[in-house]
């Protein structure tokens, strides 16, 4: 394990938030590399789930990846532009969840 | 047995072919990828205004003499409601714009929370939302209004499909309501009723003359089409001529991005999220679908869209039916269809004869007739009698078609 940490912020809207709490923001810490890999993004998603995620985890994660419907933007931009679940973390990194589901 | 995962059959396309720059101004990090293409934030929202406009009625259309025409929004404060406000606000509320377009504009919010339990009433959510708006005004309605109980309900016994007419026991509007949504037969006819009565108020409180905008997604669209196909209602996917929806070809994440970067604050949906329902299940398949295949789930909803139904002719079937529950148009002759299309054992003649003459069955559409029968009963003794009150309007139309049906009879007693 790494001395050294990564912090992220991550953030929950459009009812993800029930998830989790009912908390919208938090302040996450991860080490810089997992399985002997820098960590990346689906490292993060599985982190949140053992983690943060209070209730009904199929919700949220899907076959290690996020359920389709959820947005994901990494630094305010899409993580389709990314690499996704590739992605590999930054210290200071900004990732936000958003529910597409929450009605018309 | 095999359990592949879905990839190893059908592999997703990358999501973007033309690297990291925005397709239009080719000038800026792309920000957003919307079916393949790469947008930057600022040719999002160019895109997202101009898909909008597109679809915005002319309003040399609705002009009355002297007066601007007025413009109805049907404000569920959900995510698309949310987008398409602001956009409403942004292209016809500009700061220092010269004249109104629209005038006025009234936003049609229905409270629903009276319909579950234990979710919280967010009118004052929605005032503060609306009131942010410049020169957009808020009219609140509540689901109960459907349920005028001042002239007293009507209800149906929902035990016999043909569906004789019976009393309503329920002193209040938020009772009646209630009984209305208990005597459903599915959590999905739960849904519908909700959606149903939701659409009545608006449609019955905004002006006749003007349009009227719903928020409905392309990504909501393809899911009611193809859930309103599930739900027998094929004959209605073509909505009367002044809904407009114009964010119908924007899908849902394209106005969670929107909602996003302009700060919104959409409501979260009512109710469970609804996977015991078609609605929910249908959601699921769509938003995968979209997922995997982002330009089937418009293709999906323009076909769906195309498929206009035959209406009557007159000459064969009378005058047009207006569905007294939902008020939509309808087809003559619901039993008649569900006697043909599946085998069915109506109850015995004797109870037949009691109730001729006041069944409610063919006041209603196919939909309706379904949503209020769908779960077969099994009949027996421990089956209880559902009595279902229905709203104000179906009360009175009901009362008038049976006035109507025994004009040629009546006596003219003084009065
Ligand atoms: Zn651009
Ligand atoms: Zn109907």
């Amino acid at each position: 394990m790494s001395s050294d940490a990564l912090a992220l912020k991550v953030e929950f809207t459009g009812g993800l938030e029930l998830l989790f709490d009912n908390k919208k923001k938090y302040t996450v810490s991860l080490p810089r590399t997992t399985d002997d890999a820098p960590t990346n993004l689906t490292h993060l998603i599985l982190w949140l789930k053992d983690n943060l995620l209070k209730e009904r985890p199929e919700l949220f994660v899907e076959e290690r990846t996020v359920r389709p419907g959820i947005l994901v933007l990494v630094n305010e931009t899409d993580w389709e532009l990314e690499g996704e679940g590739d992605y590999q973390l930054k210290d200071g990194d900004e990732i936000i969840f958003i529910s597409t589901l929450h009605g018309g | 047995m095999s359990c592949e995962k879905p990839e190893d059959v059908m592999p997703r396309k990358p999501r973007h072919d033309r690297g990291k720059t925005c397709h239009k101004c080719k000038t800026q990090p792309g920000q957003l990828i919307v079916r393949h293409f790469v947008y930057c934030k600022d040719c999002f929202f160019a895109h997202v205004h101009s898909k909008f406009r597109r679809q915005m009625p002319a309003r040399e259309a609705y002009c009355q003499p002297e007066q601007e025409p007025s413009l109805s929004v049907a404000f569920s404060g959900g995510l698309g409601a949310s987008v398409l406000l602001d956009l409403v606000a942004r292209t016809y509320r500009r700061e220092g714009a010269r004249k109104p377009v629209w005038s006025p504009i009234t936003a049609y919010y229905v409270e629903t929370c009276a319909a579950y339990d234990g979710v919280p009433d967010a009118v004052e959510h929605v005032k503060e939302v609306v009131n942010g708006y410049r020169g957009i005004e808020l009219v609140v309605l509540r689901l109960e209004d459907a349920f005028d109980t001042q002239t007293p309900l009507l209800a149906l016994s929902l035990a016999d499909e043909r569906l004789p007419l019976s009393s309503s026991s329920s002193a209040t509007p938020t009772d009646a309501l209630r009984a209305h949504l208990a005597a459903l037969p599915t959590p999905t006819a739960r849904l519908q009723a909700i959606s149903n009565l939701t659409y009545a108020l608006v449609l019955r409180a905004a002006p006749s003359h003007a349009p009227i905008l719903f928020g409905t997604h392309l990504t909501a669209l393809a899911v009611s089409l193809i859930s309103g196909v599930a739900h027998g209602a094929g004959y209605n996917l073509t909505p009367p001529a002044r809904i407009v929806r114009p964010l119908c070809e924007i899908s849902a994440k394209e106005c969670a991005a929107y909602a996003h970067w302009r700060a919104l604050r959409p409501l979260r949906s009512r109710g469970p999220p609804g996977m015991d329902s078609v609605l929910g299940i249908t959601r699921d398949f769509i938003v995968r679908l979209d997922r995997d295949f982002p330009s089937t789930v418009s293709a999906v909803a323009r076909t769906c869209a195309k498929v206009v139904p035959k209406r009557d002719s007159s000459s064969s079937a009378g005058a047009p039916l207006t569905c007294a529950l939902c008020e939509r148009p309808a087809q003559h002759g619901v039993l008649e269809w569900k006697t043909r299309t599946a085998i069915r054992s109506f109850s015995s003649d004797s109870e037949q004869d009691k109730t001729e003459g006041t069944a409610v069955a063919e006041e209603l559409c196919y939909a309706c007739h379904t949503m209020l029968t769908s779960r077969a009963r099994v009949r027996g003794p421990s089956d209880v009698e559902q009595v279902l009150p229905v709203p104000s309007w179906t009360s009175s139309t009901i009362r008038a078609r049976m006035r109507e049906s025994v004009k040629d009879f009546i006596l003219d007693d003084e009065d």
